[in-house]
């Protein structure tokens, strides 16, 4: 694998390991207020935070996964583990954001 | 709302709008057989800049405006669901949207040869241009329903 297909393969999993963090702030932060009130009084807004956080999270694996190279996973199965997740990913908050409204 | 803010919401709206409109542009450009490649780089990376500037705009105006002034119109309302079900879906899954553009960008600029020759490569490409099209048309659907939930 050339060293753009490893970078590209590396974005795409780091990406999907953003998103999932993403995911898992919000879902955390809504059934823990303490974490809610950690994120607004560190980044001034829950918000912020999770967006710094998500982006922190990325450029930290982006590194890990260039120095662990997972060399029997190709750029495409990345990409669809990517497409996957983030899909899944839309479905969770929609379903969680509607049941904690209707329960 | 002052005029910053109304600037602020309105680079949001346009700059999304315009995300969509480069990837959808992609989308039919991936889909061709022989697609170009100069057009894919250019939509590539003007629609990751646009989900940037949309982020940083429309973002300005939730944390300053939006949980202060608009939320508590649709709290009051009769419509409260589409505070607690829609905008809090769509500013979440928001955050997904500079990643997928990036990774987009990434392919195109790195890979344009792979995108040429493999198939399959161009295939998982197109599907993830399709899912982030799909996740920003969610996005703008929900704007418009939001502000249609406030009244004042």
């Amino acid at each position: 694998m050339s060293s753009q297909e490893n970078l590209v393969k590396n974005i795409a999993l780091s990406s999907t390991v953003a998103v999932i963090s993403v995911v898992l702030l919000t879902l955390f932060s809504e059934l823990y207020p303490p974490l809610k009130n950690w994120l607004a009084s560190n980044f001034s807004h829950h918000w912020i935070g999770k967006s710094v956080l998500s982006i922190l999270i990325f450029a930290v694996f982006i590194i890990i996964f260039q120095i662990f190279k997972l060399k029997n996973l190709s750029p495409t199965k990345a990409i669809w583990i990517l497409i996957i997740v983030s899909n899944l990913s839309f479905v969770t908050l929609l379903a969680f954001f509607f049941l904690e409204t209707i329960l | 709302m002052n005029s910053n803010l109304i600037i602020f919401l309105a680079l949001h709206i346009i700059f999304g709008t315009l995300a969509i409109i480069l990837l959808t542009a992609y989308l039919l450009s991936i889909s061709k057989k022989d697609p170009s490649l100069k057009s894919l780089k250019l939509n590539s990376f003007v629609s990751f800049l646009s989900i940037i500037i949309s982020w940083i705009s429309g973002g300005y105006y939730y944390t300053t405006y939006y949980g202060k002034s608009v939320k508590p119109l649709i709290l009051k309302g009769e419509l409260s669901w589409i505070h607690s079900i829609i905008m809090e879906t769509k500013e979440h899954i928001f955050l997904f949207l500079p990643f997928l553009t990036l990774t987009i960008f990434g392919i195109t600029y790195l890979l344009k040869d792979k995108l040429e020759k493999d198939k399959n490569f161009r295939f998982a490409t197109a599907v993830l241009c399709f899912t982030t099209v799909s996740i920003i048309l969610a996005i703008l659907i929900g704007g418009i329903v939001i502000s249609g939930a406030v009244k004042k």
